[in-house]
């Protein structure tokens, strides 16, 4: 019974690339679970795409290794049915039409021809099919990378920047595709983006990548639980307010918001309130600020170097 | 045949539904000496069509007796059959399509001829030359343009079609180890 140890589980172990001096990728670990949507962060240059096409065979490791069920790419017994992969770019010749192309990897796969027509209706691309793909919208473009991804039913889907050049309806439609692919077939999907937002609501997990290093990986709740989210708290003793607060920990930091509010971060609200309640001190307000997630994701990958020069050249 | 694949990215789904690199350039081999092959024939026949008329006007008849002929003719179409397996394998070692187009008519027209200039007055030079592709093709099909010592047509053929062999083997050594854009 091996198939039941999910045959369609992404794993990265230890992957490392590098191209001359660049360390595009630096011992990087992470896994896609099957059913599950994982968004794979970074910004850009952050080695996204070259830890995809590692993980797809185009690439080779300098070390590590990615498996698709326990098995290199190039060990898969049936690569077109068991994963499907959008890469950025265009990967079609524009002179042939979207029906020919798709044909082209039916015939490769020994799948039959009828498949090429199956998915172009299923990202809705069904009247463009005689149409050349060279005279395509980017959009366009995106679904019939996704439609050649699709041929063989796989049940592991990796895309890189799938909404680049897609329409707000397209980006509406892809994340409920890609929703009801890994809840209903239970693929495992592994997305990339640059952009955290675009990916928010598809998500379950996410594998943040910065210089080529793993920054965080876990479910959305975890990630946000993790950042550090600041306390605004409000009374007429601020000067006792701070000194009750710093007794908390080592990690609390107090600022001066203005003149009648501190900034705590570093401890709950729970912990700020009883801090002041040890100290018998009055309090007109205590609010947790939370922080959107993007701002999360701002400042994991942000170069704090590169920040801190901008800064002090001001 | 490879770098229109390399230029349009289509690479990525190819070797993607193939993941053993080396079987595609093998299956890519034998399409090329297919397509070879059939380009020689037609490139032979469309030959044979203009010459013969236009020898025939000028009182010349060619000579069918014999096999001279004949073997000259088949041994042109194996030459481009070779030539079509030598250029997939220049395919795969330059990926650009321009690049590798110009860099094998530079070898062939310039930087051959050269070497097979001065291998008339250098007889070690001339010696390398013979085993160059240009000069291998030249003794297999008897036409020698620049007056040089070459190899018998048979041996001529043999170098040639250790020429094509080694291009395959490269291309397919390239294929496996190099990463796909």
């Amino acid at each position: 019974m091996t198939e039941a140890a999910a045959p369609n589980r992404i794993e990265a172990r230890g992957l490392t690339k590098h191209f001359g001096s660049v360390h595009a990728v630096s011992d990087l670990s992470f896994s896609v679970e099957p059913g599950s949507v994982t968004g794979f962060l970074g910004p850009n240059g952050a080695g996204k795409t070259t830890t995809l096409r590692m993980i797809l065979g185009l690439a080779k490791p300098d070390s590590g290794e990615a498996t698709i069920g326990g098995r290199h790419y190039a060990d898969l017994a049936d690569p077109t049915r068991m994963v499907g992969a959008v890469l950025e770019s265009n990967s079609f010749h524009p002179g042939r039409t979207a029906l020919n192309h798709l044909r082209i990897y039916c015939a490769a796969a020994g799948l039959p021809d009828s498949r090429a027509k199956e998915v172009l209706a299923e990202v809705g691309l069904a009247d463009s099919a005689g149409r050349r793909a060279g005279g395509f919208s980017l959009g366009m473009r995106q679904r019939l990378a996704l439609a050649t991804a699709l041929l063989g039913n796989p049940s592991v889907l990796v895309l890189d920047e799938p909404t680049n050049g897609l329409d707000p309806e397209g980006v509406a439609w892809l994340r409920g595709f890609l929703r009801n692919i890994a809840d209903q077939r239970q693929c495992a999907v592994l997305v990339s983006s640059h952009l955290l937002a675009e990916v928010e609501q598809t998500v379950d997990r996410i594998v943040i990548l910065a210089r080529g290093r793993l920054i965080r990986q876990g479910t959305l709740d975890e990630l946000r639980s993790g950042a550090a989210g600041s306390v605004s708290v409000r009374g007429p003793d601020l000067v006792g307010l701070r000194s009750a607060i710093t007794v908390i920990g080592p990690h609390v930091t107090v600022s001066a918001a203005n003149g009648e509010s501190l900034n705590v971060t570093g401890a709950t609200a729970e912990q700020v309130g009883r801090a002041a309640w040890s100290r018998q001190l009055e309090l007109h307000q205590l609010v947790t600020e939370n922080v959107s997630l993007e701002e999360v994701f701002l400042e994991l990958t942000a170069d704090k170097a590169i920040r801190g020069s901008e800064v002090a050249g001001l | 045949m490879i770098t229109t694949e390399f230029r349009h990215f289509t690479t990525r789904p190819t070797f993607l539904s193939q993941p053993h690199r080396g079987r595609v350039i093998i299956a890519k081999v034998v399409v090329a000496a297919l397509v070879g092959l059939i380009y020689g024939v037609a490139a032979t026949v469309v030959a044979l069509a203009i010459a013969i008329p236009w020898l025939n006007a000028k009182g010349i008849t060619l000579n069918w007796a014999g096999n001279d002929l004949g073997l000259v003719i088949l041994a042109a179409i194996a030459v481009v059959t070779i030539y079509a397996i030598v250029g997939l394998g220049i395919g795969c070692l330059i990926r650009n399509q321009i690049a590798a187009v110009i860099a094998s008519l530079v070898y062939l027209l310039v930087i051959e001829s050269i070497i097979g200039g001065l291998g008339t007055l250098w007889a070690w030079l001339g010696d390398i030359y013979k085993y160059l592709p240009g000069a291998a093709s030249s003794a297999v099909t008897q036409v020698d343009v620049r007056k040089t010592t070459l190899l018998a047509p048979w041996a001529g053929g043999l170098v040639l079609l250790g020429w094509g062999i080694l291009f395959a083997l490269l291309g397919w050594v390239e294929a496996r180890s190099r990463d796909i854009p």
